[in-house]
């Protein structure tokens, strides 16, 4: 049974010797920068696991596949409770922690990828994982200030919490009607193919479960000439300067999480998946992958962020 | 519970002692600072835990004091003179809740256990000392918890807590509050070896004798 699942798909065969590309190419990313118990657990990213489940259809059923909560390895299938749970808890802080951690450096982060992604006041645009409507807001302006007559901005996350505070803001800035507040997964977007001119996730790829399939999903529901943009933490290159931002990652930053939200353990996450995230090339490769052209990438502070950039042509 | 290097230990104890002078409503800051200062002190605690019989049983059981398993009914049904009843009608006429906050930067589980009780015992010493919940009765409560204890947020509360208050308020403080804590603190049995889930239903006034806790000299405008 074994020999003849492998044997008879042949595309099977093509995604697997794609994904074992994928896969060399981010082990060597995946060593966690700090001391952690996992740092004797070469299968940080769980790839070994969905590695086996694909070579070796016959695993049992109960080796389930395995992934990466910031430095945990758990369960796929609880990844995305786990992190909706982690955004539940700090929602309500995540604008003063945002400001707090980065120094207010965020903001301008922001703007500049909204800048960058120049949106016309005709664009159709969605903004994933932007719950609390930061980057929904830019864009509204960005467009408005072009013509008062634009398209709505839809808004979409899987965190009713989040959406909750987005929805709060922009009905307490009298600009409620320019947005759609949608409830959904990155990974399987209810929208149908070919919908939008501008796809944008800022701060949420990182936490999907499987960055792929978002990618996949952003590829589909793009129209032809659409393109997508994605806002994320990358790695920062200069030695010297790698060192004080992973110290000030680490020591500091769970540390204001206690201090302003209450919430260490939510910080260690977010730094830890900071960690775990795929560096500019190897993200580029897999934006590459999923299908988007022109692809390219730009570093901001020094690659303690990213933008990202494709088109579906 | 959370593991902390140095860094993030000094950090959160300079970062949270100042959180919480430039707001003492924020009882979770208090509550950080007073875990990642405590060490020595609930070691201290535990050692005297362990030497008395009751503190061991109490070490063993690890008795919970949680809005579960405090039952309001049973309580409220207690006749008045007992001390299950007057805890009742402080935690009720104040409003107050019995859940406290989880102690997460302990490292030795134990050690984590008791500090958790001695949150968690707080309730039950305003009840026994008679001491509202005013800025200055809590104060007091501090002094006479810090004798007893040694925990140094306890001693940071009872030094800097006055701050704000009223010269008058300050000077009841030094002249009758402060004196009273210290001399209580230092005459009562050692507060975590009492087995409060278990004098529920003992006279009041006869658990102030049989622990040496004199009731605290009234406040002004409390009742």
């Amino acid at each position: 049974m074994l020999a003849d699942r492998v044997d008879s798909e042949f595309d099977d065969q093509q995604d697997r010797a794609e994904n074992i590309r994928r896969i060399s190419q981010i082990s060597e990313y995946a060593m966690p920068v700090f001391p952690s118990p996992l740092d004797t657990d070469p299968d940080i990213w769980g790839l070994t696991a969905v590695m086996t489940d694909r070579t070796f259809h016959a695993t049992p059923s109960n080796s389930e596949k395995e992934t990466h909560f910031g430095y945990q390895s758990i369960p796929e299938s609880e990844k995305e409770e786990k992190v909706k749970e982690v955004f539940e808890r700090v929602a309500d802080t995540y604008d003063l922690m945002n400001d707090a951690m980065s120094l207010g450096v965020h903001r301008l982060w922001k703007d500049h990828f909204v800048k960058s992604a120049a949106p016309k006041p005709t664009f159709k645009c969605l903004d994933v994982a932007g719950g609390t409507g930061d980057i929904a807001f830019k864009l509204h302006k960005y467009m408005r200030n072009v013509n008062r007559d634009c398209e709505k901005i839809v808004v979409c996350d899987i965190n009713t919490e989040m959406l909750r505070v987005g929805e709060e803001r922009a009905a307490q800035m009298g600009v409620g009607e320019n947005f759609t507040w949608v409830e959904g997964n990155a990974e399987v977007l209810q929208f149908p193919d070919n919908t939008f001119d501008l796809y944008t996730i800022a701060y949420g790829i990182r936490n999907c479960t499987h960055i792929d399939k978002v990618l996949e999903e952003a590829y589909r529901v793009l129209k032809p000439g659409g393109r997508f943009m994605c806002l994320e933490f990358s790695e920062v290159n200069n030695p010297l300067i790698s060192q004080v931002y992973d110290k000030y990652s680490h020591d500091v930053i769970p540390v204001m999480g206690q201090l302003i939200a209450g919430d260490f353990e939510s910080y260690q996450y977010l730094v830890e998946s900071i960690r775990k995230f795929p560096n500019q090339e190897t993200f580029a490769e897999m934006v590459a992958a999923a299908g988007f052209e022109v692809v390219e990438y730009e570093n901001l502070t020094f690659g303690v962020t990213a933008i990202h950039s494709g088109y579906k042509l | 519970m959370i593991k902390l290097n140095l860094t993030q230990r000094a950090l959160l104890v300079a970062g949270s002692a100042v959180g919480a002078l430039a707001n003492p409503l924020r009882g979770d800051l208090v509550a950080t600072l007073g875990e990642t200062t405590g060490t020595a002190a609930l070691n201290t605690m535990r050692d005297k835990m362990r030497m008395n019989k009751t503190g061991l049983e109490i070490l063993k059981d690890r008795p919970r004091v949680t809005g579960d398993t405090m039952d309001t009914e049973y309580l409220s049904s207690l006749p008045a003179n007992t001390f299950g009843h007057h805890y009742y009608q402080f935690m009720s006429s104040n409003k107050l809740s019995a859940q406290r906050a989880e102690t997460k930067f302990v490292e030795d589980e134990e050690l984590a256990y008791v500090m958790t009780r001695y949150r968690e015992n707080h309730d039950f010493l305003h009840t026994l000392t008679g001491l509202g919940v005013t800025v200055p009765e809590e104060i007091c409560l501090k002094w006479y918890e810090m004798v007893q204890t040694e925990l140094p947020m306890c001693a940071l509360s009872a030094l800097f807590g006055p701050i704000p208050l009223s010269l008058a308020e300050k000077r009841l403080l030094l002249s009758e509050q402060i004196p009273w804590g210290l001399a209580c603190g230092r005459a009562s049995a050692f507060f975590m070896n009492i087995y409060f889930e278990r004098e529920l239903e003992t006279d009041i006034n006869l658990m102030r004798k049989r622990y040496k806790i004199s009731l605290a000299p009234r406040m002004k405008g409390s009742v």
